[in-house]
C-alpha cells in the first residue's frame, strides 16, 4: 500500500492558504492598524491610537448612517422574510399549476447584476416618465418623486431589494418546506388542524432554522449595502444624503476625503455591529437553545 | 587609383551618415499626455491647443488623450490613482472644492511656481492663490467665475417688463411676482422667476459674498456661520416660501438631465449662476438662442456689490509624468492657460471669463454674442471688475470641507426642510471644526 | 359537505393561481421593460409605454458598438474585461477551493480544525472592512489597473472552501485507497477520481462565483483605472452617471449584460437547483 505522503495535504492547501494569508488575513490585520492611524495625505501616516474611535462616538454623521442602514435592513428584512415565505407556501404546498414557471420568473431578478438592477430601476422610478409612476397614473395616483424626496430614498431601496431577493428566499424556503415530511401534516390534520393553524403550529416551527438562516444573510447583506444606492443615484448622491449607508460613508471617507484611517475605524465598528446584531438575533430566535 | 575611389566613397558614406543622424536628431519628439476633466467643453479645447502647440513648436509633438468623467467620479479616480501610484493622468483638471484634499501630506502634483511667475503680474492674484500651498503654486485657474444672472428676455417682454429695470433685489421680487404664474390652472405655478438648488451651492455662495460673507475671510478665518451667510440663506428662503417666486430646481441641481429641458422650454425667468454657466446654456438650451440677457446680480443695498465668485478649476501636472517631459508639459500648460493668447481663447472657445485683465480691451472680447441677446458680455464683466464689484473668494486649508457642507448639507436643509439658517450654519460649522486638528 | 369542500378548494386554488400570476407578472415587468426599451428608438423609451412597442429599432445596439469605434464608450472592451476577470475569478476560486477542500476533507494534519475555524470566521467579515487595506496592498504589488488585480485579490472564498469540503467528505475512503493500491500518485488520484465525482459541485460553484463577480462593484471600482479595463458593472454604472445619459444605450448595455445569464440559467436550471439544494442542506447542519 502506497503511503500517503505527509506533504500532500500541505501542497493541496498551499494555493488557497497563500491567497488567504496575503489577501484576507493580512488586510484584516492591516485594517486594525490603519484604524489607529491618521492618513493626512499620501505617505503621511501618523499613529494616533484610539483617537479615531473617540471621534467616531461623537460623529453625528456616523450615527445617521447607522440609522439609515438599520432602517433599510429592518424594512427589507421584514418584507423579505414574510413575502417569500407566503409565496413559497402557496407555490409548494398547494401544488399550483405552472408553479415552476412562476418560481423561475420570480427568481430571474436574482440573476440580474446589481448594477443593472440599479440602472434599470433608476429609470423605472424616474419622476415624470418613470414606468412605476406611469403605471400608478393608470390607477389615478399622482406621480411620486421616488428618487427626489428624502423620505422615499430608503423605501425605493427596499423596493429594489424586495424585487431582487424574493426569488432567492423562495428557493431557500421551498427547500425547507420540502424537508418537512408529509406525515407530520397528516398527523396534524387528523388531529383537526387546518389551514392557518397548520401553518402556524407545524410549518413555522419546523422552518425555524431556514428562517434564521435567511434573516442572518439578510442582516449581513443589508448592513453592507453599497451598490444599490451608488447606482440608483449618481455616485450615491441622494437628496439630503438620505441614502448614505454606512459602507457608502466609508467609501466617501476613504476615496473622497482621503481619511483612510478614520474610514477603517468606521469599518471595524460596523463589522462589530453586524456581528452583535447577528448574535442578538440568534439569541432572540432561540438558536442557541437546545432543539426540541 | 583604386585607393582614391575608396577614400572618396568612404567619405561620402560618412557624410551621408552624418546627414541621416542629424536629420533624426532634428526630428520631432513626441510627448504623449493623458488628460482628465469633468467639464465637457474643456476636452476639445485642450485637444485643439495640443495641435496648435505642435504646429508652433517644430521640435515637439504633443499627443493628447482627453477623457471627460462626471465631477465626483473624476476626483475619486484621481485620488485613488495618486494614492496607488498607478493610472493617474499626466494632466488633470482639479476643481477648487477638491483641490485642498490633495495638499495634505505628500503632494502628488508638480510645483509650477516657475511657470506662474512668468505671467503672474498680469493675472488676478486671487485665482492663483487658491492653488498655492506654502508659497508654491501647484496649479492655476481658467477663469474668475464671476456671479451673474441669466434672464430669459422672452418672459420679460411678455409681461411688459425690462430686464434693465432690475437694479436691486426688491426690483427682482416685484418683477418676480408678475412673472411667476400658474398657466394651466392647476393651482400651482408653472412659470417661475428663479430657482434654488438643493444639491449645490452657487446661489447661496454668490448671495452670501455679495453681503460680505463666504467661506473664508481675508484673515484666514472660516466665516461659514457669519451673519452675512445667515442673511443670504434667509433671503433665499423668503424667495421660495414667502414671496413664492422661486422653486427648487427640477432634479435639484443646475446640471441635472431633467433641468435642461425645463429651462429650455422657458419655465424660468432668471438663473443665478457663475459666469462659466454660459457655455453650459449654449450647449444644452438651444431654444433660448438669442433670448438670454446676462446681467450682474441685483444689489442688496444701493451701492452694494453686484457679484461674487464661485467655482474654479486648476489644471495640474501629476507626478506620474515622465520627468523628461516635465518642462514641455509646463510650457504646454502655460500655452493653454496663462499666455495672452490663451486667455483670449479661454473666452472665445470655452466661454469662461479670463483673469488676465488687459485682455478685456481686445476686439475679441468686445464682440457681441448672438446667443446672449447679442451683447458683448465680456465688457460687462470688465465693468464689474473695474468697479470693484467682485469680492474675493478667499482660500484656506479647510475650504473643501466647508464647500462640502455648502453643497451637500446646507441647501437641502434650507430649502427642502425649511430649517432655521442660523442653526443649519452652526451645525455645518461644527462638522467642519471636527475635522480641524 | 364534500362537494362544498371541493368547490372551496377549487376556488381557493384558482385564487392562488391568479395571485401567483399577478405577482410573477409584476416581477417580470422590469426585465421585460429593459429588453423592450433596448430595441426601441431611444427617444421613445419614456414617451411610449405600451406592451408591444410599435416601432422597433436596433439603433441603441448600433450606437453601443459604434461608440466603440469612436471611443465614446468602450462597451466591447468592458465585455471582454468582464469575461477575462470573471473567468480568472472563477478559475482561481474553484481551483484553490477544490484543492484545499480535498485536503481538509480527506487528510489529517496538525492544526487542521483550528485552521478551518479561523478561515471560516473570516468568511463572516464584511468586505468593506478590508477593501481599503486591500487597495493599498494591491497598489504596492503594482497590480492596480491590471486584469490580475481586478480579480485575484478577491478570489479567496472561505465559503467555497466550506462547500467543497462538504462535497468531498462524502467521497468514500475505500475508493481512494483502492486507487492508491493501484499505484496512483496523490495528484493523479485527485485528478482522475475525485474531480469527476464532484462535477456538480464544481459547476454550482462556477455559477455562484460568476454571479458573485458580476455583482461586485466596489472592488473593480477601486482597483481599475483605464476605461477599457473596466468590467461591465463599473462601465454601466459610469454610463448612466454622465450628464447626458443616453438611456437607449444604457438599456441596450444592460440587456446585453443580462441575457447571457438568463439563458444560462434557463438551460442549467436543474444543476443550479441541485447545487442550491446541497448548499442549503449544509447550512441546516
Amino acid at each position: 500500500m502506497a503511503k500517503k505522503s505527509k506533504i500532500t495535504p500541505y501542497v493541496f492547501l498551499l494555493p488557497f492558504l497563500l491567497l488567504f494569508v496575503i489577501f484576507r488575513f493580512w488586510p484584516l490585520v492591516s485594517s486594525f492598524l490603519l484604524s489607529l492611524q491618521k492618513l493626512k495625505g499620501i505617505g503621511a501616516e501618523e499613529f494616533i491610537g484610539l483617537e479615531n474611535y473617540r471621534n467616531l462616538f461623537k460623529d453625528l454623521r456616523f450615527t445617521f448612517t447607522l440609522q439609515i442602514t438599520s432602517y433599510f435592513t429592518g424594512g427589507s428584512l421584514i418584507l423579505l422574510a414574510i413575502i417569500p415565505l407566503l409565496l413559497a407556501n402557496v407555490l409548494f404546498l398547494n401544488r399550483a399549476r405552472l408553479r415552476n414557471v412562476y418560481r423561475a420568473v420570480i427568481f430571474l431578478p436574482g440573476l440580474v447584476s446589481l448594477v443593472v438592477v440599479g440602472t434599470v430601476f433608476r429609470l423605472i422610478l424616474a419622476d415624470q416618465n418613470g414606468l412605476l409612476n406611469k403605471a400608478l397614473g393608470l390607477l389615478g395616483v399622482q406621480p411620486i418623486p421616488w428618487l427626489m424626496a428624502a423620505e422615499l430614498t430608503v423605501p425605493s431601496l427596499i423596493i429594489i431589494a424586495l424585487w431582487r431577493w424574493t426569488g432567492m428566499n423562495i428557493v431557500y424556503f421551498t427547500s425547507g418546506l420540502s424537508s418537512i415530511s408529509p406525515e407530520v401534516y397528516e398527523a396534524a390534520r387528523i388531529d383537526g388542524a387546518a389551514g392557518f393553524s397548520l401553518f402556524r403550529f407545524i410549518t413555522l416551527p419546523l422552518m425555524k432554522p431556514i428562517i434564521i438562516f435567511v434573516v442572518t444573510i439578510g442582516i449581513i447583506g443589508g448592513y453592507q449595502v453599497f451598490v444599490e444606492p451608488y447606482v440608483l443615484y449618481s455616485a450615491g448622491r441622494t437628496p439630503g444624503d438620505s441614502g448614505l449607508t454606512t459602507v457608502l460613508y466609508i467609501y466617501r471617507l476613504a476615496f473622497r476625503n482621503f481619511d483612510m484611517g478614520y474610514a477603517s475605524a468606521v469599518g471595524i465598528v460596523l463589522a462589530l455591529i453586524i456581528f452583535l446584531v447577528s448574535i442578538v438575533q440568534f439569541q432572540f430566535t432561540g438558536f442557541f437553545r437546545k432543539r426540541q | 587609383m583604386k585607393g582614391r575611389v575608396l577614400q572618396k566613397s568612404l567619405f561620402l558614406c560618412v557624410l551621408l551618415l552624418c546627414c541621416c543622424l542629424s536629420v533624426s536628431f532634428a526630428q520631432k519628439q513626441t510627448v504623449r499626455l493623458n488628460y482628465w476633466t469633468f467639464m465637457e467643453v474643456n476636452k476639445p479645447y485642450w485637444e485643439g491647443r495640443a495641435e496648435e502647440y505642435s504646429k508652433a513648436n517644430p521640435n515637439v509633438r504633443i499627443e493628447l488623450s482627453a477623457t471627460n468623467y462626471p465631477y465626483e467620479e473624476m476626483h475619486e479616480k484621481l485620488l485613488m490613482a495618486t494614492v496607488s501610484g498607478s493610472g493617474a493622468p499626466e494632466l488633470c483638471d482639479v476643481e477648487i472644492g477638491k483641490f485642498g484634499f490633495f495638499l495634505r501630506g505628500e503632494i502628488p502634483f508638480y510645483d509650477l511656481t516657475d511657470v506662474v511667475n512668468k505671467y503672474k503680474e498680469k493675472l488676478l492674484d486671487i485665482r492663483l492663490k487658491a492653488y498655492e500651498y506654502k508659497g508654491k503654486a501647484y496649479g492655476f485657474d481658467y477663469h474668475i467665475g464671476a456671479g451673474l444672472t441669466y434672464y430669459n428676455t422672452d418672459l420679460f417682454t411678455k409681461n411688459g417688463l425690462r430686464v434693465d429695470s432690475i437694479k436691486t433685489w426688491d426690483d427682482f421680487i416685484s418683477a418676480g411676482k408678475k412673472i411667476t404664474k400658474d398657466t394651466n390652472g392647476d393651482g400651482k405655478s408653472d412659470i417661475w422667476m428663479t430657482d434654488v438648488e438643493t444639491n449645490d451651492l452657487h446661489i447661496i455662495k454668490l448671495l452670501a459674498m455679495q453681503r460680505g460673507g463666504g467661506v473664508y475671510n481675508g484673515k484666514g478665518e472660516i466665516i461659514l456661520a457669519s451673519q452675512a451667510n445667515i442673511d443670504a440663506i434667509k433671503f433665499l428662503q423668503d424667495l421660495v416660501f414667502k414671496h413664492q417666486i422661486a422653486r427648487i430646481a427640477p432634479g435639484g441641481q443646475h446640471f441635472d438631465a431633467s433641468y435642461f429641458p425645463w429651462v429650455n422650454e422657458g419655465n424660468i425667468a432668471a438663473i443665478v449662476m457663475p459666469q462659466w454657466y454660459m457655455g453650459v446654456m449654449m450647449s444644452n438650451m438651444p431654444d433660448l438662442n438669442g433670448k438670454v440677457a446676462v446681467r450682474p446680480l441685483p444689489r442688496v443695498v444701493p451701492g452694494g456689490k453686484r457679484s461674487g465668485m464661485s467655482g474654479g478649476t486648476a489644471t495640474v501636472i501629476t507626478k506620474s509624468i515622465n520627468p523628461k517631459h516635465l518642462d514641455i508639459a509646463k510650457d504646454f500648460l502655460a500655452f493653454g492657460k496663462l499666455t495672452r493668447e490663451a486667455q483670449i481663447l479661454i473666452w472665445t472657445r470655452m466661454g469662461y471669463d479670463p483673469y488676465r485683465m488687459d485682455v478685456y480691451d481686445l476686439p475679441e472680447l468686445k464682440k457681441p454674442l448672438p446667443y446672449f441677446n447679442n451683447e458683448p458680455v465680456a465688457q460687462m464683466i470688465k465693468e464689474l471688475w473695474r468697479s470693484n464689484d467682485i469680492p474675493n473668494d478667499n482660500m484656506g486649508p479647510y475650504y473643501p470641507e466647508v464647500l462640502e457642507q455648502l453643497r451637500e448639507r446646507i441647501p437641502y436643509r434650507a430649502f427642502q426642510k425649511r430649517e432655521d439658517p442660523a442653526t443649519i450654519l452652526k451645525d455645518a460649522l461644527k462638522e467642519v471644526e471636527e475635522k480641524i486638528e | 359537505m364534500i362537494k362544498y369542500r371541493m368547490k372551496w378548494n377549487a376556488v381557493r386554488s384558482a385564487a392562488q393561481s391568479f395571485f401567483l400570476a399577478i405577482v410573477s407578472f409584476v416581477y417580470f415587468v422590469p426585465i421585460y421593460w429593459m429588453i423592450i426599451s433596448s430595441v426601441k428608438p431611444a427617444n421613445r423609451i419614456f414617451s411610449q409605454v405600451t406592451f408591444f412597442p410599435t416601432r422597433f429599432s436596433l439603433e441603441n445596439y448600433a450606437s453601443l458598438f459604434s461608440s466603440v469605434i469612436f471611443y465614446v464608450s468602450p462597451y466591447f472592451n468592458w465585455y471582454v474585461s468582464t469575461i477575462i476577470m470573471a473567468g480568472g475569478y472563477v478559475l482561481t476560486a474553484v481551483i484553490t477551493c477544490a484543492l484545499a477542500g480535498y485536503a481538509f476533507a480527506q487528510f489529517n494534519f496538525k492544526g487542521k480544525n483550528a485552521l478551518f475555524l479561523v478561515i471560516l470566521i473570516t468568511q463572516m467579515i464584511p468586505f468593506h472592512l478590508i477593501v481599503i487595506p486591500l487597495f493599498l496592498l494591491t497598489s504596492k504589488l503594482r497590480l492596480i489597473d491590471t486584469y490580475v488585480g481586478g480579480f485575484l485579490p478577491i478570489a479567496v472564498s472561505p465559503f467555497g472552501l466550506f462547500y467543497m469540503r462538504q462535497f468531498m467528505l462524502d467521497i468514500s475512503k475505500d475508493l481512494l485507497d483502492a486507487g492508491r493500491i493501484d499505484g496512483l500518485s496523490e495528484y493523479a488520484l485527485f485528478r482522475k477520481i475525485v474531480l469527476p465525482l464532484i462535477k456538480p459541485g464544481l459547476a454550482a460553484m462556477a455559477i455562484f462565483f460568476s454571479m458573485d463577480y458580476l455583482n461586485n462593484l466596489l472592488w473593480p471600482l477601486v482597483a481599475l483605472r483605464r476605461e477599457n479595463r473596466l468590467p461591465l458593472a463599473v462601465g454601466i454604472a459610469s454610463l448612466i452617471n454622465q450628464y447626458k445619459p443616453r438611456y437607449g444605450m444604457v438599456m441596450a448595455a444592460s440587456t446585453l449584460a443580462t441575457i447571457p445569464f438568463l439563458i444560462l440559467f434557463l438551460l442549467l436550471r436543474k444543476q443550479f437547483e441541485q447545487g442550491m439544494g446541497a448548499m442549503i442542506k449544509i447550512v441546516e447542519k
